[in-house]
């Protein structure tokens, strides 16, 4: 074969193959690209859905909530009230009352109060009127008069957060505590929040502590992490070296949340 | 044009040498090793030739062709994540490694340049490359270049050896019609096999980098 003739074949074969091969590259980038576009809009579509999903949860948790609230203070409630004036009325026709039916009026009193508190913590409308900070204080004393517990709460004067994200927030700290209460069974329970880039709420227990897989499971703690996505924030739990646990939320603060 | 394939080389493994700081992942750190082998087989082949004033070098490369494909085997092994596309790299590279031993010992021996090794394991090495670029299309995650190192990895392994098993079948059609070989071929042959160790070696370079800058900190 002509020497030229070759050298030709060699250089236009291998041009070309090159060619191809850096083609065949570009084709598999742009292919890639387009699909990592998919993949983000498929992502942002699925994480808006999800959204939509736990917004109507705690929607319908809430009218729930609200429900219960108000058939407390008005079924429960009424019926405990009647039967504490029937219980006076009794007690005025006694000349020498007995201690049972004392102890009996005052206990069906504190029951009276508890439905009330309860009924107020429940209720959504209730909360609207109030502030984060002025609802965990009293949640706090209830818990604190009716428990062998005591809690301590240390807070910043104000919280930069909406009412409904200030409503959000109750209930992941209202399920903290129930959680720690029902579970680590401790003598103190921390509830500190600090304000500065980040809303740091952390609820610190000196209970018995909590098996790490129980974190991933129940409803109450996925509630808190559902909850806690929606604010757009981050939920943590962590044991705590001598004894009890830890829950830290942090929150992102907007600028254009100054409503409280 | 030598020059710049040995420069290429020299720059691959300075930077390989970022993949000692920590974080970089303990594989990479093989890459190290890798290029400093390509180094002394490459200064070696030259100093045979230029030193020694021997006719040949071609036993070291039928040697340290069976330690850079199976290297190449290797690293696309650990790259690639279906299972099934693993086994084929694995049956390919004892294909090759057959091959070879088969070539050296009963057909090419080890005095001449063992073309056929070279052209059967760069068509495995490409065939495998295909392999993970149709693993990366259909990965369900997003997957960005500028943190992909195995991408730009396999890239060079793919130019280099679908280039060089090209030319080297090219030149095996060539030699059977007994075409007399000039300069002006061997000009040729070579410049494309240099553009194709330059195109691995800027390639592992530029992945390395990622690696390094991509590392935790």
């Amino acid at each position: 074969m002509d020497q030229q003739k070759v050298v030709k074949i060699v250089f236009e074969v291998s041009l070309i193959a090159a060619l191809l091969l850096v083609l065949f590259i570009v084709i598999i980038v742009y292919f890639r690209y387009k699909r990592n576009d998919d993949l983000r809009e498929k992502k942002s579509m699925k994480v808006e859905f999800e959204k939509q999903l736990l917004q109507s949860q705690i929607e319908v948790q809430e009218a729930t909530f609200s429900t219960l609230a108000q058939e407390l203070h008005d079924n429960v409630g009424q019926l405990l009230s009647s039967a504490k004036m029937l219980l006076g009325i009794t007690q005025r026709k006694i000349d020498v009352i007995p201690d049972t039916l004392i102890i009996a009026d005052e206990t069906l009193g504190k029951a009276i109060n508890e439905i009330r508190s309860l009924s107020k913590s429940l209720n959504k409308e209730w909360l609207e009127q109030f502030n984060f900070i002025e609802n965990l204080t009293y949640e706090v004393n209830r818990i604190n008069a009716a428990n062998n517990l005591q809690l301590h709460f240390s807070h910043p004067d104000i919280l930069l957060l909406k009412s409904g994200e200030q409503i959000i927030l109750f209930r992941i700290v209202q399920e903290a505590i129930q959680n720690a209460i029902k579970h680590a069974h401790p003598k103190n329970i921390y509830i500190n929040i600090t304000s500065d880039d980040l809303l740091t709420v952390s609820i610190i227990n000196d209970g018995v502590g909590f098996n790490h897989l129980s974190t991933t499971d129940g409803m109450g703690i996925l509630n808190m992490n559902h909850r806690t996505q929606l604010l757009g924030g981050s939920i943590e739990w962590k044991m705590l070296h001598k004894e009890g646990a830890m829950v830290v939320i942090k929150l992102p603060l907007k600028n254009d949340t100054h409503e409280s | 044009m030598p020059l710049f394939y040995l420069v290429a080389e020299w720059i691959a493994f300075i930077t390989s040498l970022l993949l000692f700081f920590k974080n970089t992942g303990k594989f990479y750190k093989w890459f190290i090793l890798y290029c400093a082998t390509v180094l002394v087989v490459e200064h070696s082949g030259r100093w045979i030739i230029l030193s020694l004033h021997l006719t040949s070098n071609h036993v070291l490369y039928n040697f340290a062709i069976l330690f850079f494909v199976s290297f190449y085997f290797f690293s696309l092994h650990h790259f690639l994540y279906s299972a099934r596309n693993r086994r084929i790299v694995i049956i390919c590279a004892i294909v090759f490694v057959s091959f070879w031993l088969i070539n050296i010992i009963f057909i090419q021996g080890y005095n001449r340049f063992d073309s056929y090794s070279f052209i059967i394991g760069y068509t495995l090495l490409a065939i495998c490359c295909v392999l993970y670029y149709i693993e990366m299309m259909k990965k369900n995650s997003i997957i960005l270049f500028n943190k992909e190192p195995a991408f730009f990895i396999v890239s060079g392994y793919f130019i280099y050896s679908f280039l060089l098993a090209l030319i080297l079948t090219l030149h095996e059609y060539f030699a059977y019609f007994d075409t007399p070989v000039t300069i002006v071929y061997r000009k040729a042959f070579n410049t494309i096999t240099d553009i194709s160790n330059v195109a691995l070696y800027l390639l592992l370079s530029i992945a390395f980098i990622i690696k390094w800058t991509s590392r935790k900190l």
